[in-house]
């Protein structure tokens, strides 16, 4: 396996997705008072990532997390979780499909006449384990979640961070592949919500699960690997923060960028994705119109003007395909992959945007091509 | 460990301690009405065949007119000589009754009131009450009466000595027994054939003196069966008297009384106005609770489990429910039996068919309410938690 092939083959891995979301739409109320409250969303989400969804309030996150947590019929598009397609679901599969979710809410919602112990307790019993075992496994939890000296009192006797972990452990015990957590940190102090929030991090990357948060808690955006933020309905941006920064941190040493402020590169970063390229592939072919900019992140390219005339390799690191973009003429030259490649690619018009919102960085491109020729 | 599951409806229940005995309280409460209603209809019921009861007889012989024990009509003394005849009876003697005549003068107040006077054979074992049996004795010597010592008020001292006027005629009380009244006496007197005779002698109509009895008393032999022995009975004696077992003579008393009075609508509406209080009290125990816990019951609905479960968690409330408030109920209402039965001489008794009929109205009075509190549950909609 090539090096590109492996890095690829990670990245896609990783996305398997836990939540698949087509094309949703959805609506409440009926006749003149229907009033749309999602607007044709499409979302994936990644095994093993904190998801942090924010956005003001009213502007569809709950409706999305329910839907999501099969808490809602899915009227219009498609939802899969962990993947069970959602739509036309009956409620008792509905409710199946919420057995293997865990839930978070911004009160912890214990009960008060029960123990942390029984608290949880009740969530284990929704799996067929004899006895022992469920109580096992209680017990497991809240001790991870150090609330071992904890397990005996009742919600009254605990302070707001410990109940909010024992209502993590209810989430938590029975080893979902997806969390859903609306809030958690909400009723909770600076402190408190930090270690909280910490936890989660930790659990999410021990058990591989995919923990979607909405909040509006800017002090924990931190813990995030993706930010999705939605406005009126429809996500207005999805950012992969860790990608991100690994593009931008390959970005700062690409010749091509490396006088560029890291404020444009997070920008030019934000907006590109990756695309592996068999080795023959044909990436540009020469007279065809320019749509998109190419920067090598494993492999090599060849540059021809000419069929079998190879005039130049680009390395890792290199960039083409920005002229066609720039003068808006066809092709010059057709790239290939020689060895299987991954790129990333930023599409014509987010890269006119980020051209048009950076002198320096236009500066700097109007540079690279002055040289080359 | 005793539960292999939280039991998560006795906890739920029994959190607030305060509230929960509030609970059984109001549910017992509910409870002591009905066994309170139900009581005083079976105890006015027993309280009209309570002097039958009393009776020593295997089968009883009435006048074909007489068709309650509220109006006097007698059958000639003659036939109980006939029945005597018949194979299978063992004896046959005769009651004599009168509450028309009667009058019984307070020995305090001077008033007089109508009493239900008894005559019988002292020689004959009448009754089943033994201190009337044990002073028959004593009913022999002229002018002496035995009197009910749970005989209203109204009629005045009644202890043994006194001496009064019974229909104008002086009498000496010898002695007192137990029966208690019913709607047609408010009273009882109980004394020998003889006297009976002197005291009322216009009694019965034309005819010999003591000729005509209001009931022949008929034991059978040892071996027989007094359902065949009433049967050759019919066959043998004349069409103008009728021939019952003991229990079928106080069965048709109580059809008498059951046709012919409103008791069993109006204490059957009581307990039925118990039952609906229980309702609503039950209602409003479980409504609160679920209303208490909602963000509780709709998260165990978003995690996986099923409106079933969270309607049988309410349901499971309503049993506990029912079973702790019933036990407070039946206590507190044996209790204030035993203080009617001092207060009234209305003979209640708590008898363990009662017992289970209530437990069950109870269960079934919190089960309805169970099922109405747990709609609300059901309707919490678990995308709401979120919210």
């Amino acid at each position: 396996m090539s090096k590109a092939q492996a890095a690829w083959s990670e990245q896609r891995s990783k996305s398997a997705g836990v939540v698949r979301i087509c094309g949703l739409n959805h609506h409440f109320g009926e006749g003149d008072f229907r009033k749309q409250v999602l607007v044709d969303n499409n979302l994936e989400l990644p095994a093993g990532e904190i998801i942090i969804m924010t956005g003001p309030s009213g502007s569809g996150k709950t409706t999305l997390l329910t839907l999501i947590g099969a808490l809602r019929s899915v009227q219009d598009g498609s939802v899969r979780v962990l993947g069970q397609e959602l739509r036309g679901l009956a409620n008792e599969r509905l409710v199946d499909v919420r057995r293997s979710i865990g839930f978070i809410f911004q009160d912890h919602n214990l009960f008060p006449a029960l123990t942390a112990m029984q608290n949880v307790r009740l969530a284990v019993e929704l799996q067929a384990l004899p006895a022992h075992a469920r109580r096992e496994r209680a017990a497991e939890i809240l001790t991870r979640l150090g609330l071992g000296n904890r397990m005996h009192y009742r919600p009254a006797a605990m302070s707001g961070g410990q109940r909010q972990r024992v209502a993590i452990a209810r989430a938590l015990v029975n080893q979902p592949r997806l969390i859903l957590a609306d809030e958690p940190t909400a009723a909770l102090d600076r402190d408190t919500g930090r270690e909280v929030v910490n936890l989660l991090q930790e659990l999410a990357r021990q058990d591989n699960c995919t923990i979607l948060l909405v909040t509006h808690d800017n002090r924990i955006l931190d813990v995030a690997d993706r930010i999705i933020n939605l406005v009126d309905g429809r996500i207005t941006s999805h950012v992969a923060v860790k990608e991100t920064l690994a593009i931008c941190q390959f970005l700062a040493q690409c010749p091509t960028f490396v006088t560029v402020s890291h404020a444009i590169l997070s920008t030019v970063a934000e907006k590109m994705h990756q695309e592996f390229h068999p080795a023959g592939t044909v990436l540009i072919r020469k007279g065809d119109v320019g749509d998109k900019f190419y920067l090598i992140r494993e492999g090599s390219v060849n540059v021809q003007v000419q069929e079998g005339q190879t005039i130049k390799v680009l390395q890792a690191g290199e960039a083409f395909g920005e002229m066609a973009l720039l003068t808006g003429q066809p092709r010059s030259a057709t790239v290939l992959a020689r060895e299987d490649v991954l790129v990333y690619v930023l599409g014509k018009a987010d890269f006119r945007a980020v051209l048009d919102t950076s002198e320096p960085f236009k500066e700097q491109i109007l540079k690279v091509i002055f040289q080359r020729q | 460990m005793p539960w292999s599951r939280v039991p998560l409806a006795w906890l739920i229940l029994t959190h607030q301690k305060r509230r929960f005995v509030l609970s059984l309280a109001g549910i017992a409460f509910a409870v002591v009405l009905m066994y309170m209603e139900l009581g005083f209809l079976s105890a006015l019921y027993d309280s009209q065949v309570a002097l039958l009861q009393q009776l020593n007889a295997d089968l009883i012989m009435s006048s074909k007119a007489k068709y309650t024990m509220a109006i006097n009509e007698a059958l000639p003394r003659g036939r109980l000589y006939q029945a005597r005849a018949v194979a299978g009876v063992a004896d046959a003697y005769p009651l004599y009754v009168d509450f028309e005549q009667p009058s019984w003068r307070n020995p305090g107040t001077r008033g007089s009131r109508p009493i239900r006077v008894l005559g019988f054979n002292p020689a004959d074992p009448v009754f089943l009450i033994p201190e009337i049996q044990a002073r028959a004795e004593q009913l022999r010597q002229p002018d002496t009466a035995l009197i009910d010592r749970e005989s209203q008020e109204t009629y005045g001292r009644r202890e043994q000595g006194t001496v009064t006027e019974l229909s104008r005629r002086r009498l000496r009380v010898v002695g007192t027994f137990s029966l208690g009244t019913d709607f047609i006496s408010h009273g009882n007197v109980v004394m020998s054939d003889k006297n009976f005779l002197k005291f009322f002698p216009s009694s019965r109509g034309p005819g010999p003196n003591l000729s005509r009895v209001e009931l022949g008393l008929l034991k059978i032999a040892p071996g027989t069966h007094p359902g065949t022995v009433a049967g050759v009975l019919r066959t043998a004696l004349p069409p103008d008297v009728h021939i019952q077992t003991k229990q079928e003579f106080i069965d048709q008393e109580l059809k008498f009384w059951h046709d012919n009075t409103p008791l069993g609508y109006m204490f059957g509406l009581g307990a039925a106005l118990g039952f609906v209080v229980g309702i609503v009290i039950c209602y409003q125990i479980l409504y609160t609770d679920v209303v208490d816990h909602l963000p509780q019951f709709a998260t165990l609905k978003a995690i996986g489990y099923r409106d079933r479960f969270v309607r049988r968690v309410v349901l499971h409330e309503a049993l506990l429910l029912s079973f702790l408030g019933h036990v407070p109920g039946l206590g507190m209402s044996y209790l204030l039996y035993g203080m009617l039965v001092r207060a009234t001489g209305l003979p209640l008794h708590l008898p363990p068919e009662r017992v289970l009929l209530l437990l069950g109205l109870t269960i079934a009075m919190c089960t309805v309410s169970g099922i109405l509190a747990a709609r609300r549950v059901i309707t919490a909609d678990p995308a709401e938690v979120f919210a």
